[in-house]
């Protein structure tokens, strides 16, 4: 220990002989805090098992819900049937501008009465104008 | 820890905390007494809970520290080193029969040097030279790296050392 550290040890001390010397004893500050500590009790224990429990509650409601708006299995099946059916189902819907894909001509071509092989070739129709034309 | 060891523990440690307290609240004796009341309080009602990792004088002068603080905080009485007062208010008036007079004017002197030392560095001094506490313990109860305490303790050290010369040569 260095002089410095030697003399403060022992200035310290001195101060410290002083403060004990007018300290407060230990009871009166416990008593004066007793009836803190009971008022503080009760308000602590409630608080304790407050908390998981409002959790648990919150939970169990949620699952009562999540059960009670699930749906029954012959109720899944209907659905999944008429999704299926439905036109609006995405794999059967159809583009409202995908006649604008078909040529003009077929379009407006009258339907043969009887099929032909030649039904194919571009045949013009009377008081039609063509494009080229 | 049960409520029966606790109160046997805060008794035996009650004289050092009072110190510790008035050392915490710039050594104004009505705040420290609310401030070790109300750290006795914490304890006791298991506010504050000791965990084991650390002495338990430690961690018991950790919560005086803190509760102090929230005191001064409260009252808005936070005074940088206490030096807003006169060092003769910081003894009591009525010192025990066997304090003498030089005592009591040595003390002052070491007071008046403590005052014009940065809280950390008073806090370090008053840890390590008043409660004999290594300067990990207090470390751990001003809540600072050990580097950190060790550098306020060098500081403060050679600080005190000089401001007390000063002082009694006056």
């Amino acid at each position: 220990m260095s002089d410095i550290e030697f003399e403060l040890t022992k200035r310290f001390a001195e101060l410290r002989a002083d403060d004990e010397a007018s300290a407060p004893s230990y009871v009166e500050a416990r008593d004066r805090g007793a009836d803190a500590i009971e008022a503080i009790r009760p308000t602590r224990r409630r608080a304790r098992w407050m908390t998981p429990a409002l959790i648990a509650a919150v939970a169990a409601g949620l699952v009562v819900v999540w059960v009670a708006r699930a749906p029954s299995s012959g109720e899944r099946a209907s659905r999944k049937a008429w999704l299926r059916d439905s036109s609006l189902n995405v794999f059967r819907w159809d583009m409202p501008t995908d006649g604008l894909l078909t040529s003009a001509r077929r379009t407006l071509q009258t339907p043969a009465l009887f099929g032909s092989v030649l039904d194919a070739a571009a045949v013009p129709i009377p008081g039609t104008p063509f494009k080229g034309d | 820890m049960d409520r029966t060891e606790l109160e046997r523990q805060l008794e035996r440690l009650h004289p050092e905390c009072w110190g510790w307290a008035l050392a915490c609240t710039g050594r104004d004796r009505a705040l420290a007494e609310d401030a070790l009341h109300n750290a006795y309080l914490k304890v006791l009602s298991g506010r504050a809970e000791f965990d084991g990792r650390s002495r338990f004088k430690s961690w018991l002068f950790g919560v005086i520290r803190f509760t102090a603080m929230e005191e001064l905080r409260r009252t808005s009485r936070w005074r940088v080193g206490g030096s807003e007062r006169d060092v003769s208010d910081a003894i009591d008036p009525s010192p025990g029969a066997d304090v003498t007079t030089e005592q009591a004017e040595r003390n002052a002197a070491l007071l008046a040097a403590l005052a014009g030392l940065s809280p950390r560095q008073r806090e370090v001094l008053h840890l390590v030279f008043y409660h004999g506490m290594t300067i990990e313990d207090a470390a751990g109860v001003m809540g600072v790296s050990i580097g950190s305490a060790r550098t306020h303790y060098e500081r403060g050290k050679k600080a005190l050392a000089g401001q007390i010369n000063e002082v009694d040569v006056r």
